[in-house]
């Protein structure tokens, strides 16, 4: 997001085949309903790295009994 | 151990007592394991998909009393809030200060015009509750405001994390939204970094765990966003009977039957106590304030209904894992030491269980915390490796690789631990889990001292943190006890955020 810019434009880039649109503020103030309804789309999708964050503490988990499992059993 | 004795009805009743006990003990390990276990399910059990752009009218509510050190900074914040200025207003509270509070807000009112409102109540010192009330009858008699919102005098809003909040409410389903509170001292120490990782644990995991599992426990005080519909449902009013006002409103609101969210992307700063006495006195208001929900709220525990969650049977078990730890703790050391004294070798086997499944809790679940925030992370990584003391630490080692400290170690020096030592250090190891809690007590008690500048917080990286709360947890049970009188004890602010 950039707060800095605060007219109403649109970014487009293309990335292998699909199109990534980031929608900037109208104001910081008043975002404007596209701006806002991105936020919250790009909340939910960050919140899909919790199943890596999840998975990655697992993982320490699973070393630790390897650990256990090799060396003092 | 004959076999005269296993056969002995008595010798069976007691073995299965102790059993008992340490079962107890094993199921607050178990809970939070389940809970941060949930945490990832929050990748797609969320509310973001009935989210949508809502800018409600927002009143904010600010009880003050003798905030004039932070006040102005609070106001100048929530001014420059990314909100649309014409619907947000902010309504001071002043409980009768006796500092520059009132010249304080009538300046920010002057400032801010039509934006800043400064209600003064004659009487004060009733608490929180009472002051908040004072601002929720003036907002409630006009039809301006859609959404209230509550905070603290001392927190600091980030300029985005009201709009994130307000997102939710377009829902009708739900009631109130809650934000991330973070640690924001500038200048930290030793026991705001612990506090720091507390909250990452406490809000950033274990709420994202509760939204999956459709029950929150707590709107945080500083931060909690009702809709004017709700607001209305729980009788337009704050529960003035309790030191808890802020659970009570949760449960009120959900009770009601509407949701309440947690939004970890809307992140509020707050200042935390520096010294352990003020944050015991901040916390036995805290723990004092469950112990009445837990008797208010007795006939909804363990009593699933289709209108909420808080019946549930895993939230009983959250809430109760928490308000109950430290008896859990003093079970689980009194059945590790009953075993030992029957049958050595049988304990031996229930503590390495027991000990196991903790430290794999606990890797799991300080592992997730420092990436869920990986700034606090960063900043406090010692206080989250050493979140449970480096104490219980050598112990969950003990537990987990058996022979390692008391053999294979000494071993390399030549040591060989004679009997009677091994004795005295599987009877310090099965017992730590309560004495940790008398050594958070002894810190505090050093705390006043000369040496305790270094001392407490030696004590507290070696007893944990999380002990250090059970503490105030068995004080708030002795205060009940006895029936101590609720004072609402502010906790000293400031404006130490940054």
């Amino acid at each position: 997001m950039k707060h800095s810019a605060f007219v109403d434009r649109q970014h487009a880039t293309m990335k292998n085949s699909s199109i990534r649109v980031e929608i900037l503020p109208l104001t910081a103030r008043n975002p404007g309903t596209a701006f806002l309804r991105q936020e919250i789309e790009l909340n939910r999708k960050s919140e899909r790295w919790l199943v890596l964050k999840g998975f990655i503490a697992l993982v320490l988990v699973g070393i630790l009994v390897t650990v256990r499992l090799v060396f003092f059993s | 151990m004959t076999a005269a004795s296993w056969g002995s009805t008595g010798y069976m009743t007691l073995l299965v007592v102790l059993l008992v006990f340490v079962a107890v003990g094993v199921v607050p390990i178990l809970a939070t394991a389940y809970q941060f276990l949930a945490i990832p399910f929050h990748s797609v059990i969320n509310h973001y998909k009935k989210a949508a752009p809502y800018l409600p009218r927002v009143a904010v509510i600010v009880p003050a009393w003798n905030e004039g050190a932070v006040l102005a900074a609070s106001i100048d914040r929530l001014m420059r809030l990314e909100y649309p200025r014409s619907r947000l207003r902010v309504y001071v509270v002043d409980d009768a200060s006796t500092d520059d509070t009132p010249e304080v807000v009538l300046g920010k009112a002057a400032q801010y015009p039509g934006s800043v409102f400064h209600l003064r109540r004659d009487k004060g010192g009733e608490g929180k509750a009472h002051t908040l009330n004072h601002g929720i009858r003036v907002v409630l008699a006009e039809e301006w405001m859609q959404a209230l919102l509550i905070m603290d005098a001392d927190v600091i809003y980030l300029p985005d994390s009201l709009r994130r909040m307000t997102s939710h409410l377009a829902d009708p389903e739900i009631g109130a939204v809650t934000a991330y509170i973070a640690e924001g001292s500038a200048d930290k120490n030793y026991l705001t970094r612990f506090i720091g990782m507390e909250y990452v644990l406490s809000q950033a995991a274990a709420r994202r765990a509760q939204n999956v599992l459709g029950a929150l426990a707590c709107l945080a005080g500083g931060a909690q966003l009702h809709s004017r519909e709700n607001l209305l449902a729980i009788g337009g009013e704050i529960d003035t009977s309790s030191l808890a006002e802020d659970t009570v409103t949760t449960f009120k609101t959900q009770l009601a039957g509407r949701r309440v969210v947690f939004e970890p992307h809307a992140v509020v700063l707050s200042e935390e106590p520096q010294m352990i006495a003020a944050l015991w006195k901040q916390r036995l208001r805290w723990a004092r304030g469950n112990v009445y929900v837990t008797w208010r709220y007795r006939k909804v525990w363990f009593r699933p209904t289709r209108k909420h969650n808080l019946g549930s049977f895993s939230f009983g078990i959250f809430w109760f894992s928490i308000f109950l730890l430290p008896v859990a703790m003093i079970l689980s050391s009194t059945g590790l030491i009953g075993l030992y004294f029957m049958h050595s070798a049988f304990a031996a086997i229930v503590f390495r269980a027991t000990w196991a499944a903790a430290a794999c809790t606990y890797v799991y679940s300080i592992s997730i915390a420092v990436q869920l925030d990986g700034r606090t992370g960063r900043r406090s990584w010692r206080e989250a490796v050493l979140f449970p003391g480096f104490i219980s630490i050598l112990i969950m080692v003990t537990a987990f690789f058996p022979g390692l400290l008391e053999q294979r170690i000494p071993a390399l020096f030549g040591l060989k631990p004679s009997p009677v030592a091994m004795a005295v250090w599987t009877l310090f190891v099965y017992s730590w889990i309560s004495l940790s809690m008398v050594g958070a007590w002894v810190a505090k008690r050093v705390e006043v001292t000369r040496a305790g500048r270094f001392l407490t917080p030696l004590l507290i990286y070696l007893v944990g943190y999380g002990p250090l709360l059970c503490a105030v947890t068995v004080d708030s049970y002795i205060k009940e006890f006895r029936h101590a009188e609720s004072v609402w004890d502010k906790t000293e602010k400031i404006g130490r955020v940054s």
